[in-house]
């Protein structure tokens, strides 16, 4: 049986831009049972098509069914029934759908409650989804007291509590390292094969992929290609619309296509492959940054929790370093001391010899305006101000000339979004206009949590090169928090932070 | 419940959040409270006031019997019980009983005579003792007045004098004694007294009373429409058994005490209206702040599968918790603050929170506000955009637009006065809740015209540095949050404007209302129970005025005030206003002056003349004459020469010292009185033969060479041919200088449009026409209400008494002291003390301290807008701060940032606040004709800043926000 029927789907945003197309003509079946992971750059639509799915939004065109209803017309409580019956939902950003007030047992047992099963039940299924996910121990705490990955595993059990027939999934593992991504993806499956539910996850994750019964690729709005266990077969969209895949295409414009027995060639015109930057090899240089015997404890009394202690490191100029470890270890408080946004229980971090431990709070900041850049996820940037404004202000900041911010978000490939406001880009896109903020200002110290964290392949490679890059032609210390292979492999360096200051 | 308990735990683990929505709310319903304790404490003490200032035999509630018990089938115990019995329910406190034979002879003495239960305490013992408790063989008397009398009674003794005590309430039944009245003459005990063996006694006819006095504090302005009922139903319970049975009470005064006292109480929903519109629209505020939080509780729980029904009860819940509890803070702090304002104004504190709070109609209107408060709340939280013709347009914006309706609606019925809001029609309640809706609509709108302002604001700081380009481009792109700050800001800096404005109006009416009616430090006028003239009193002291009574009779007759007055006094006459008039004072004397002030003309007596002897030869019927003599201190004097037939005489009549010195400008010919009794009684039927008319011819002296005659006199050279009737007097008299000349007069717009050509307008005053030429028009002069006419006062006298000699004086005195004169015999009312009567009225007092507290209220409302705003501004943006943060935006620029948008709004809501205040304060003004002590403001009232305080206000309210705005963003890193 179809278990998701979307066919020809449209969805267009007005915007004071203009507007904004975020699916084109998309269609997609899913059968009952099966697990499907879709894969697609930030802005290719797959959020869009989830929030369809949840009945969270409506397309602009195009039909889309789930089972026996039609997503276009349910309204009102047919609609709640949907939600609250049918579906079950994870969000990319687990800590904005779990509820602060509340315990992990309630949150797991919140949908239950809601439908009406008794407290006793819903106590009892809560209980025993949180002991199947391992954190029976933990059921008491709030969402602010687990770490990332519990958090995830949390909203999980919260989403599957009730048996839906459709689990969708929104980059569940967006915010996570490698390890607990791995966990929560076999979770997923294991969780979703023992109810028999049938399982949507958006994702831009490749290891994702193994769990998957089939993949999906979403490009530009519409599917583009298609895997069941070999290799990918491209879609032909109504209309004949194809997509050549990116590392085909490189960075031309145009191709020619040649009508052979057995297929269609594509020629690719004036080809310019995308060179794959390799990792530097200059030398590294002075020290930028280092951290010498740095401890860090969250809490106070018995709620203390040590991140880490006694760690040192040094960060050189001209080079790329990776920090990495698990969820927990403490990879972006290690970011926000050395910038100077958080201070250490014990130790010091120094940059460019200055100690900060003797800068009051107006100093650091004057020293991260003149040294320093920090690429946050992109989720807190001024959501008013346009994505070329946003880069602007950072560079006026600094004291620098507006000019440096069209090449940088052209860097990031973001120039046809240069003049959308933040609020109207995707997560991936925003996450770029974070790290396009941070190479035009060309700081000494180049700090970025997680900077490919909602990012496909490709462009977290094209990021890994412009970062390897940057460190090589302008000599910037580039510290990355990150658990992306991708970045990781154009890193010179590796801190595994669990290693060193556990 | 899921929902529920899902709402409780999220209040318990936001308290901190929740507690500055349910400030703003908790003060908003505590203002409304206060305002309602407020009036009634208000009420009452007009009413302790109107009643302590009743005569103390009035201020009680009485029984009477009045008859001879030989004719009543009651005994006097029956009486008394009838009386007690019906009486004691009233005022729930015992009567005493009082009885009299007024004006009897007992035992030879002519007395008035009987007795009082508790005698003792209503006197004060002048000589003796008090007598003893009366008893039917030995009745002890006290006298009081009169000279010393004593009934040759064997029962009964005068043993002492005394007086009444001032407040006793035994007037009505004692008149008080005097030298030629009859001595009064008490027993103590009514009950004895009535057994005691009086000869004939039940064959005359007597007085019983039973009184209980209405003592000052006893009886409350809630306590009055029962009162009424009781007495009603005491009286019937009375006339039932003995027809003869009277009940009196003050009910009169208590009626109009209530009308008067309602007419404040109404008018209170001035700013009851503001308050609740500010509760509103700070529940509004408050709700966009908490709509963030919402919005992500929503998407959580939308994804967890609740139906919209569970959503919204997680909000309801929220919102009606936050809502209740801070309403019923509000109110208790409202109740304690009003019990505050009730003691300073001097009513019970408690009592009036009793009947004001604690009653089924205000837990009523507390609930239905509270539950409005939450549901204007939930909307907000809720309420996405309406698109509408392509204008896009929010909840405040059809708020705003039906506001806007209902004041149409509202000033298309009409002005609202004293009356309207004494009969509490609808059409009042509406208009007095116009300030509120203005203030909100003119707050949407400074709102919806901030928009633009914020994008020009935007493009011409974009040179600036980067804090205040972010900060303007987050007014500019974002500014829903920062519309609603403005909305708020403008109707609490607007509804304290509207109190600053509308007291300094009030308080400005009450020194205006003391001047005009009493235009000079002092006015004394003659006493009616003295009838001593001004000229007699206070002779050459002050400014003369002439205040009169006439009517034109163009446009169906209309009546109006004559004022008189030196032309040169009108520009230092107290309480003109400009708008009286387009001219000035200095204008209006100008041309009310006459180039050489007339004087009736005639011939001076000597200043030394003690009698005056008038040669004079009368041929004909006889006549009366008599000289009027203008004296030098402005009245006249006539001086009789008596009545006298034909031959030669040489009349001498003595001249009073008035007159010594004055000047004989007529000789008054009358028919004699005999004549004219006799001609009155033939006119009944008499048989006699009269003549019906004195004819004949006068000679006089040279001095009335060149007199002229009127009413039947005629002048040829030396001869003065008369004929004279009892139709009236004919006169002799000089030629006069305004002889056929109009007067000039100033007068008001309705006389103005009644005149004809060139200005030409008949004045009727005192039986009198006087042409009067209007040179100016005035809609008001002080001292006068109504349509008036105001003249110079010689222009006036002299032409006044051309026509009428001796007619036309002078009635009044407005002097310029620094001290009251000491002139017994005449009334003399005073500027100061009129102004503090009105400002010592307690509804005045009221109304000013409620708009007091009000305005400061609505300044710390604001403030809490502001910290509202920027504590909301932080929280929310958490993560963007902190990303500005990351970029090495320093603490101080980040709370500039947050600082400069407060600013921007308090700024722009200062402005905004300032001009509705300022067009609500006109409106109500122009509208709610109604004085301080709620009465009908004469000037009308006219709109008053207090620019100083106003400043000081607004000054405050910026260092309090600021001060408020520092601390919450001072831990910013």
């Amino acid at each position: 049986m179809t278990a998701v029927q979307a066919t020809d789907l449209f969805r267009i945003y007005p915007s004071a831009e203009g507007a904004a197309a975020a699916l084109q003509g998309l269609t997609l079946e899913v059968e009952e049972g099966e697990l499907v992971v879709v894969f697609g750059p930030s802005g290719s639509g797959k959020s869009t098509l989830l929030r369809i799915l949840a009945g969270l939004d409506r397309p602009s065109a195009g039909t889309v069914r789930v089972f026996e209803h039609d997503l276009r017309t349910l309204r009102g409580r047919a609609l709640a029934d949907y939600r609250s019956r049918t579906l079950g939902y994870a969000d990319q950003h687990y800590g904005r759908a779990l509820a602060p007030e509340l315990t992990a047992r309630e949150l797991v047992a919140l949908r239950l409650d809601l439908l009406g099963v008794g407290s006793a039940e819903s106590g009892r299924t809560a209980d025993r989804l949180l002991e199947r996910v391992g954190l029976a121990e933990k059921r008491d705490a709030r969402p602010g007291e687990l770490s990332g990955g519990q958090q995830q595993r949390v909203a999980l059990c919260a989403a599957l509590s009730h048996r839906p027939r459709l689990f969708i999934a929104d980059e569940p593992t967006g915010e996570l390292d490698a390890a607990n991504a791995a966990e929560i993806y076999t979770l997923i499956r294991e969780l979703s094969h023992e109810a028999g539910v049938t399982t949507l996850v958006v994702s831009h994750d490749p290891e994702s992929a193994a769990v998957a019964d089939r993949v999906v690729q979403i490009r530009d709005g519409r599917v583009s290609s298609e895997r069941r266990g070999g290799g990918d077969d491209a879609v032909v969209n109504r209309g004949g619309w194809i997509r050549i895949p990116e590392e085909l295409l490189g960075r031309t414009t145009r191709a020619r296509l040649e009508p052979k027995p057995g297929g269609v060639f594509v020629h690719t015109v004036a080809a310019e492959a995308l060179e794959s930057a390799a990792p530097s090899e200059a030398q590294p240089g002075a020290v930028v940054a280092e951290a010498v015997g740095l401890a860090k404890v969250h809490g106070r009394g018995p709620r203390a929790t040590e991140v880490f202690h006694d760690l040192s490191l040094a960060f050189a100029g001209g080079a790329f370093s990776a920090i990495t470890g698990p969820s927990g270890t403490g990879k972006s408080t290690l970011l926000h001391l050395l910038a100077g946004l958080d201070r250490p229980t014990a130790g010091d971090v120094r940059v460019l010899g200055t100690p900060l431990s003797g800068l009051d709070d107006t100093g650091l900041a004057l020293l991260r305006r003149s040294s320093i850049g920090l690429v946050t996820q992109g989720t807190d940037l001024v959501p008013f101000l346009t994505a070329r404004e946003t880069v602007e202000l950072a560079l006026a900041l600094r004291g620098h000339e507006a000019g440096g911010a069209a090449p940088a978000l052209a860097a990031v490939g973001l120039a046809e979004l240069a003049d959308q406001r933040v609020a109207r880009l995707s997560m991936g896109e925003r996450q770029r206009v974070a790290i396009a903020r941070a190479l035009a200002a060309k700081p000494a110290l180049l700090l970025a949590d997680e900077p490919t964290a909602r990012l496909d392949e490709a462009n977290a490679r094209a990021v890994g090169a412009l970062f390897a890059e940057l460190a090589r032609t302008t000599g910037t210390a580039i510290v990355c928090a990150t658990h992306d292979p991708v970045l990781i492999e154009h890193s010179q360096v590796e801190f595994p932070l669990a290693t060193l200051g556990a | 419940m899921v929902p529920i308990r899902l709402a409780v735990v999220r209040l318990r683990a936001h308290v901190q959040r929740n507690v500055l929505a349910a400030i703003g709310i908790a003060v908003g319903a505590g203002i409304l409270a206060m305002t309602a304790v407020g009036a009634v404490a208000v009420q009452d003490r007009a009413a302790q006031r109107a009643l302590a200032g009743l005569q103390p035999s009035d201020r009680a509630v009485q029984a009477v019997w009045s008859g001879v018990p030989a004719q009543s089938s009651l005994s006097y115990p029956q009486l008394d019980r009838l009386a007690r019995g019906a009486l004691e329910p009233v005022l729930h406190h015992p009567a005493f009983a009082v009885e009299v034979f007024r004006q009897a002879t007992w035992g030879g003495a002519f007395v008035n005579l009987g007795a009082v239960d508790g005698l003792s305490r209503w006197l004060v013992l002048r000589s003796g003792r008090l007598p003893h408790a009366c008893t039917p063989h030995d009745c002890e008397l006290v006298q009081i007045g009169g000279r010393p009398a004593a009934p040759k009674l064997p029962f009964l003794h005068v043993v002492g004098r005394a007086t009444f005590r001032s407040g006793a309430p035994l007037s009505a039944y004692f008149s008080a004694a005097g030298a030629n009245r009859p001595p009064i003459l008490l027993a103590d005990g009514v009950s004895a007294f009535a057994r005691t063996p009086l000869p004939d006694a039940p064959l005359i006819a007597r007085t019983y009373g039973w009184v209980v006095p209405l003592a000052p504090g006893s009886i409350h302005d809630w306590d009055l429409a029962a009162l009424g009922a009781r007495i009603d139903r005491a009286q019937s319970q009375l006339e039932e058994r003995s027809d003869i049975f009277s009940v009196s009470a003050p009910l009169d005064t208590i009626a109009s005490v209530r009308a008067t006292s309602r007419v404040a109480g109404e008018r209170l929903l001035v700013l009851g209206g503001d308050a609740a519109v500010l509760l509103l629209g700070f529940a509004v505020l408050a709700s966009t702040r908490l709509r963030r939080d919402y919005d992500a509780t929503r998407r959580r729980l939308t994804w967890f599968g609740a139906g919209r029904g569970q959503v919204l009860l997680v909000a309801a819940a929220e919102v009606a918790a936050i809502t209740v509890v801070s309403s019923v803070i509000g109110w208790i702090a409202g109740s304690g603050a009003g019990a505050l304002l009730a003691r300073h104004l001097g009513a019970p504190g408690w009592l009036a929170v009793d009947h004001s709070l604690f009653t089924v109609r205000a837990f009523g209107i507390a609930a239905a506000l509270a539950a409005l408060t939450a549901l204007v709340m939930l909307a907000a939280l809720r309420l996405e955009k309406i698109a509408f013709g392509g204008v896009t347009l929010t909840a405040a914006d059809v708020a705003a637009l039906g506001a806007l309706a209902a004041i149409l609606l509202a000033l298309a019925r009409g002005k609202t006065d004293t009356s309207t809001l004494a009969s509490s029609g609808g059409t009042g309640i509406v208009l007095l809740l116009l300030p509120g809706l203005v203030l909100f609509v003119l707050a949407v709108a400074a709102a919806r015209l901030l928009a633009p302002l914020l994008r020009a604001l935007e493009w011409a700081g974009r040179r600036g540095p980067p804090p205040l380009r972010l900060a303007l481009l987050s007014l500019a792109r974002s500014p829903g949050a920062v519309l609603l700050s403005v909305v708020f800001f403008v109707l609490s800096v607007g509804v304290a404007l509207f109190a600053f404005s509308y007291r300094a109006t009030l308080e400005r009416g009450e020194v205006e209302q003391a001047r005009y009616a009493v235009p000079a430090p002092y006015v004394l006028q003659e006493d009616l129970s003295k009838l001593v003239t001004v000229q007699q009193a206070a002779p050459h002291l002050g400014t003369p005025v002439l205040r009169d009574q006439g009517y034109v009779t163009a446009d169906r007759g209309i009546d109006f005030t004559l004022l008189a007055l030196p032309a040169a006094t009108i520009p230092h006459v107290d309480g003109w206003r400009s708008d009286f008039s387009s001219l000035t004072p200095r204008a209006l004397a100008q041309l009310l002056a006459p180039p050489v002030t007339p004087r009736l003309r005639g011939f001076d007596l000597p200043a030394n003349a003690t009698h005056l002897t008038l040669p004079l030869t009368v041929s004909g019927d006889r006549v009366g004459i008599q000289l009027n003599v203008l004296d030098r201190r402005g009245d006249f004097t006539l001086l009789a020469l008596g009545e006298l037939g034909r031959g030669t005489h040489a009349p001498s009549v003595r001249v009073p010292p008035e007159a010594r010195g004055g000047r004989v400008v007529a000789v008054r010919l009358s028919f004699p009185q005999t004549a004219a009794f006799v001609a009155g009684h033939r006119e009944s039927g008499t048989a006699l033969s009269v003549n019906d008319a004195s004819v004949g011819t006068l000679r006089l002296d040279r001095r009335f060479a060149g007199w002229i005659g009127t009413n039947g006199v005629h002048v040829r050279g030396a001869s003065v041919r008369y004929v004279v009737n009892r139709a009236s007097d004919s006169i002799l008299r000089p030629s006069e200088p305004l002889e056929g000349v109009p007067v000039p007069v100033v007068v008001s717009p309705d006389l103005a449009r009644a005149a004809g050509a060139g200005g030409l307008l008949p004045l009727h005053v005192e039986d009198e026409t006087v042409e009067g030429r209007i040179v100016g028009i005035a809609r008001r002069f002080p001292s006068v209400d109504g349509d008036l006419v105001v003249a110079d006062l010689p222009t006036w006298l002299t032409a006044a008494n051309t026509i009428e000699p001796g007619t036309a004086t002078a009635g009044e005195v407005w002097l310029d002291a620094r001290k009251p004169p000491h002139i017994p015999s005449l009334a003399i009312v005073s500027q100061r003390a009129t102004e503090a009567a009105l400002r010592g009225d307690p509804l005045a007092r009221g109304s000013l301290a409620l708009l007091l507290a009000a305005a400061v209220v609505g300044l710390v409302l604001a403030a809490v807008g502001v910290l509202l705003g920027v504590v909301g501004d932080r929280r929310d943006e958490t993560g963007e701060l902190f990303d500005l943060s990351a970029q090495g935006v320093t603490p101080a620029q980040l709370r500039r940032h947050l600082l400069l948008r407060a600013l921007a709004v308090a700024v722009v809501g200062i402005g905004g606040g300032i001009a509705a205040g300022a067009v609500v304060s006109a409106l109500v003004v122009a509208v709610v004709s109604v004085t301080a002590g709620a009465g009908t403001p004469l000037p009308p009232l006219a709109l008053a800043f207090d620019w100083p305080l106003v400043l000081v206000a607004l000054a405050c309210l910026l260092a309090g926000s600021a001060a408020a705005a520092g601390v919450a963003v001072r831990r910013l890193r």
